[in-house]
């Protein structure tokens, strides 16, 4: 049996089950995209990239692609904070009151939702980028002036590498996110099946 | 609140053993599962409203860390986790075979789904199947039902190993 000063050593040390890192990873997530938006919008509020090109990109970027900039940023801080605090409501109320069926459910259902939460951020990003790379891509062919000959042989070698990349980068994030937390959820399902076979 | 925290958990701890006896296999991963659920009762502690008896509180937090945790408890064979048993079964004045028949009855229950384990558990501890439903979130009757499935599942176990 421990005394209070045993327990109370306990309670210091760090908790290292996989919700607690799911936790972590949520919080260092959430932060890095925070930091990375609010880089990004400075860099195009202060005009950084026009002074650094002499003005020649920012002028040859379409208007259109800044929007869309700037409307997937807004679109994914907007999903990512929605999230962000669903998750920890869900977290505190279910440590308090939930049954074994109820934190089940919950956890499910969160991890589910951080999962397909995950692929549209991620399908977002990979539409942004790939229409940016497709906007930068024409503009250096038309600054180049490339030859009518070669046009279609650069523009077919140009949308096939960026459809193979972003699917490639698709592929294995989704991958490295099934490995993390796939085998977890099916193990939680698993066990609500369990629990829900004659509910 | 810390102080009033600490001595439940001291006056109570034996559930917090009782669980950790029952999920894992040897001494690290308890140690690594008591961390976890004390970790779990103290984040939690500031909402437990004293709607339920202390101990039902206890025993939903310890057992919903214990089935959500499922860290990959190192398997070791089944004789080790009766190193350590802190659950008790039978009274302290048994007979050699008894000691025999509890052995057999914990490796039975170490061969249990999680689910299965935690309404075992309750219902050793003499829990009512209103107390289990509540725990567990199933209906009374579904309570009873598993339970026969559990009994007849021990069985089969005790038997087999006989």
């Amino acid at each position: 049996m421990l005394d209070e000063t045993q327990i109370r050593a306990m309670l210091k040390k760090r908790s290292g089950s996989l919700m607690e890192k799911i936790d972590f990873n949520i919080r260092v997530g959430f932060y890095i995209l925070l930091t990375t938006v609010v880089f990004i919008i400075a860099w195009d509020v202060l005009g950084f990239t026009g002074h650094i090109s002499g003005g020649s990109i920012q002028s040859n970027v379409p208007g259109w692609l800044l929007i869309l900039d700037f409307v997937s940023n807004i679109v994914i801080v907007t999903l990512f904070i929605t999230f962000f605090l669903h998750y920890f409501r869900v977290r505190r109320l279910c440590r308090e009151h939930c049954d074994i069926r109820h934190a089940l459910m919950k956890v499910i259902g969160i991890l589910t939702l951080y999962q397909r939460l995950f692929v549209v951020l991620l399908f977002i990003i990979m539409i942004s980028s790939a229409t940016g790379f497709t906007a930068g891509y024409f503009a250096s062919i038309r600054e180049n002036q490339t030859s009518e000959g070669f046009l279609i042989p650069v523009i077919l070698f140009g949308v096939v590498l960026i459809a193979l990349l972003t699917w490639l980068i698709f592929k294995l994030l989704r991958w490295v996110f099934r490995k993390i937390y796939g085998n977890y959820l099916d193990q939680l399902r698993k066990t609500l099946a369990e629990l829900d076979e004659l509910n | 609140m810390e102080k009033e925290f600490l001595a439940l958990i001291r006056v109570n701890q034996g559930i917090i053993h009782k669980v950790t006896s029952v999920y894992c296999d040897n001494e690290e991963d308890r140690k690594d599962l008591f961390q976890e659920i004390l970790a779990q009762l103290w984040k939690s502690y500031p909402g437990f409203r004293q709607e339920s008896k202390f101990s039902t509180w206890m025993y939903r937090i310890a057992l919903n860390t214990a089935i959500t945790s499922f860290k990959k408890w190192r398997r070791q064979p089944v004789a080790n986790s009766l190193s350590l048993v802190n659950y008790q079964i039978a009274d302290d004045n048994h007979s050699a075979e008894t000691d025999e028949n509890i052995a057999l009855l914990k490796r039975a229950i170490a061969r249990l789904t999680g689910i299965e384990k935690s309404i075992i558990l309750l219902f050793l501890e003499n829990k009512s199947y209103e107390e289990i439903a509540d725990i567990t979130g199933i209906t009374q009757n579904y309570v009873r039902v598993k339970m026969n499935r559990i009994k007849t599942k021990l069985k089969g176990f005790m038997f087999s190993e006989e």
